[in-house]
């Protein structure tokens, strides 16, 4: 069964008046009940425009999204809940209540709202900083209390825009293995944006890899390697196999981009 | 690169409104507001001329104002004492705030009294300083320069303070005197800081000698309104008003603008987010 | 976090690791200083190199207190002007966080009309003291007129200065989850935006206090300012300076509090310091 459809997708936005620059274009994608999928492609090719497209946040200029047989024309978070980059806790409020966020904003019940809230932080295992604030936890927690909050929703589909993008790379590992385990445990569909190898590979079913701008998705490999998984699968041929393949894929393309100027960029 | 993306997303959840001509509108639609009422007032609303002149004597007072030497000289004075006054805070104001800076004790044991005497309504002191100083511009510059003075050595100090280590790390290394770092390493590193403090002054100036030309003077714009006012010169007082007014936002811009960062990187903190609002009369 | 500073010294930062010591030390040195200047100015008034009459001594303005606080006419004129201080506060406070709230969210509203607020906080706002005059006399109405105008201008700033604190990426949680118009704003922007409703709300007393006393200062025949005013022209300078430092104790008091209770409020910002 399928959960999401995404039908000729197109995103051009103006920059400036008469300058248009188009994002991404020609996505089609399907996301099965329950698959992983993960999106890659070299920086600045539309592959967060599209993960905002799927959850409402961003109407298409061309094509449009489904969800189960619906149009998706506005964010629903009980179907399709996000997780940010950035995490995007509110500093203001403790843990607890980041986690019932989306609950409160839902408008849910007080007592539904604790009770749902506590439950998932003890499954991200993040119960006894209930009464923490943000700015206390470790990059990589919070990012665990962004995922509780998502699930908190219990949606159909998680959204994941590179959730760990903002992590140094041992906060990344250990928080990778973690994850592996609350996302596994939850059955949930995960659309999952990334732009390293490894992790393209490590969480995929099914790696849709984009081409630079404007994006266009240019293969889709299927990961056929057993679940649960952990860290040994980095080893594993197949893996290799895999990750020089993408590597090919995503250095091609930007190779293909005009030549930058060293300090340019950000 | 991924800037490109954020910032469409940024801009789409706080839409800078770019449509100038709706927002020109909505500006005439104000002037039209203030200028129906004052119209409405005079006319069928039936003010009496002792409080709102009509609009066309006030036009015509200003007409006759500006070809008056008496306007001239006033505006001269006026703004002579702004640029004195100004001129005495930001210099002792800035070269307190460094010296303030040079040690942490210094520093630590001051800017409370700096931030005290920002608090302090100075305002209160002028009367006094009339009494000492005298009702010449001399009371004007000193109770400006006064006010003016604890907005400069704030926040240069407050600057001066926050500069990065990693800054004043690379002047030790390469054996920087206090001198240097101070001109090359802490004057560039707090510069956005104390431009914003003498933005500040150059406010706190204007306020205060256009207010304290109006509490007692004998020259001035200021004091040419206060005395319009008391003989009931009524289309006079108005006209004088606005035409302070100009005469306030144009030296503000031209100051403002001379004040601004120039180089790139130093963005200038936001005007609206600047501690400064804390500006008084 | 504790960088042992040896820069510190070029620096002037606090150095962390005897942060303490060196705090109660700038303490110390801070009284010295206060109290080095009283004695300094009492020393010059009684040798005579500075003339009492203008500039009084310290000994005098304490001594000035009790009869000051049981004068009738100064107790009347305290009330008189914290009523004046009250009411504008408190027109000024409700209009200018209404105001900045619209001005906040509506861009091109705000483009409109925010650099006229912003204008006119930088402008000498008292060129329009004889024309309120005009309309309200010299009595207390002016006073609270033109000090609502002062706090207006300067909540209506430092509110939408707040609603610019209120990050995207939060609203963007919020559009996300499908929050109601009202959520989002009880939610995200209310708290986004409270460090800079706290700063209006002490802005906004500190200006209509200001704009009181010059309305005072100016015309009026009641209130502090115009005390100052009178006992100013009759060289009762101790007497004017004595109102004067209570009435800016008071003040600082205030501020200095309020400041400590707006810490502790937002002491979930991620750049607090505590």
């Amino acid at each position: 069964m399928t959960d999401l459809r995404v039908e000729g997708l197109q995103v051009a936005y103006e920059t400036r008046p008469g300058e248009r620059l188009v994002a991404c274009q020609d996505i089609s994608l399907t996301v099965a009940s329950g698959e992983f999928v993960t999106i890659i492609g070299p920086s600045g090719c539309g592959k967060s425009t599209v993960l905002h497209c799927m959850g409402g946040l961003l109407p298409p200029t061309q094509g449009r999204v489904l969800f189960g047989g619906d149009e998706v024309v506005q964010p629903n978070p009980h179907n399709a809940a996000f997780v940010f980059q950035d995490y995007s806790l509110f500093p203001w409020k403790n843990i607890l209540e980041n986690v019932g966020m989306g609950l409160t904003f839902a408008g849910a019940g007080k007592t539904e709202i604790a009770g749902k809230a506590a439950e998932k932080l003890d499954f991200v295992g993040l119960g006894e900083f209930a009464h923490a604030l943000p700015r206390e936890l470790s990059g990589g927690m919070q990012q665990r209390v962004a995922v509780a909050r998502a699930l908190a929703m219990e949606p159909r589909v998680l959204l994941m825009d590179e959730p760990f993008g903002a992590l140094d790379e041992q906060s990344r590992r250990t928080l990778g293995s973690d994850m592996a385990r609350i996302l596994e445990q939850t059955q949930r569909s995960v659309v999952l944006i990334t732009h390293s190898l490894d992790e393209a590979i490590f969480w995929a079913d099914r790696i849709i890899v984009m081409s630079a701008r404007p994006g266009t998705i240019i293969e889709e490999i299927e990961v056929k390697a057993p679940r649960p998984r952990d860290l040994s699968m980095m080893t594993e041929p197949e893996f290799q196999a895999i990750r020089v393949r993408l590597f090919d894929l995503i250095q091609l393309q930007q190779a293909k981009k005009a030549p930058q100027p060293l300090a340019g960029g950000r | 690169m991924a800037t490109t993306e954020s910032a469409f997303r940024a801009r789409a959840f706080r839409a800078r409104a770019k449509h100038s001509s709706t927002v020109w509108a909505l500006r005439l639609l104000l002037l039209l507001i203030v200028v129906g009422a004052w119209l409405y007032g005079t006319g069928p609303g039936e003010i009496s001329f002792l409080i709102l002149p009509p609009l066309g004597e006030v036009f015509s007072a200003i007409g006759g104002l500006v070809t008056t030497q008496v306007f001239w000289t006033a505006l001269g004075v006026t703004v002579f004492e702004m640029l004195v006054a100004f001129l005495l805070a930001a210099v002792v104001g800035v070269s307190l705030g460094f010296f303030l800076s040079r040690t942490p004790l210094r520093a630590q044991a001051s800017e409370p009294l700096l931030s005290w005497g920002y608090m302090f309504p100075v305002v209160l002191l002028y009367p006094l300083f009339l009494l000492w100083v005298g009702v010449g511009i001399g009371s004007k510059i000193a109770y400006a320069a006064t006010a003016a003075f604890f907005p400069i050595a704030y926040n240069t100090l407050r600057g001066l303070r926050s500069v990065d280590e990693k800054y004043l790390k690379v002047g030790v290394a390469f054996g920087a005197s206090r001198l240097a770092t101070d001109r090359h390493i802490k004057a560039g590193a707090a510069r956005p800081m104390i431009l914003s403090g003498l933005r500040i002054g150059v406010s706190v100036v204007m306020i205060s000698v256009v207010l304290a030309e109006l509490l007692g003077s004998n020259a001035g714009l200021g004091y040419e309104l206060q005395r319009a006012a008391s003989t009931l010169r009524l289309p006079d007082e108005y006209g004088i008003a606005l035409l302070l007014l100009v005469v306030a936002v144009t030296l503000q811009r031209v100051l403002e603008l001379a004040l601004r960062p120039r180089r790139p990187g130093q963005k200038a903190p936001s005007r609206a987010t600047e501690p400064a609002a804390q500006l008084d009369e | 976090m504790a960088v042992p500073s040896v820069y510190a010294g070029r620096l002037g930062a606090s150095t962390r690791t005897r942060r303490g010591t060196s705090r109660a030390e700038a303490r110390v040195w801070r009284t010295a200083f206060i109290v080095g200047v009283v004695v300094l100015w009492e020393l010059l008034a009684r040798t005579g190199v500075i003339d009492e009459r203008f500039a009084s001594k310290p000994s005098s303005i304490v001594m000035a207190v009790p009869p000051l606080l049981s004068d009738p006419q100064v107790l009347e004129a305290l009330g008189m002007t914290l009523y004046a201080v009250g009411a504008s506060f408190a027109i000024g406070t409700a209009g200018g966080m209404l105001v900045g709230v619209i001005l906040g969210l509506q861009p091109m509203l705000r483009t409109a009309y925010f650099p006229i607020v912003m204008m006119l906080l930088g402008t000498p706002k008292s060129l329009f003291l004889p024309v309120i005059m005009l309309f309200f006399g010299l009595g207390v109405e002016s006073a609270i007129v033109f000090g609502s105008i002062l706090t207006f201008v300067h909540v209506t700033v430092n509110v939408v200065a707040g609603v610019d604190l209120v990050e995207p990426k939060h609203l963007m949680v919020a559009k996300a989850y499908r929050a109601s118009r009202w959520k989002r704003f009880r939610h995200v922007i209310l708290p986004g935006a409270s460090p800079g409703l706290f700063t209006a709300i002490w802005h906004g007393l500190r200006n209509g206090f200001t704009g009181v006393v010059i309305a005072q200062l100016f015309t009026a025949t009641a209130g502090i300012g115009y005390l100052v005013r009178v006992y100013s022209n009759n060289f009762q300078t101790d007497r004017a300076l004595t109102l004067i430092l209570m009435v800016s104790l008071v003040l600082i008091l205030v501020g200095t509090g309020w400041n400590h209770v707006e810490k502790r409020l937002t002491s979930w910002r991620p750049d607090a310091t505590q």
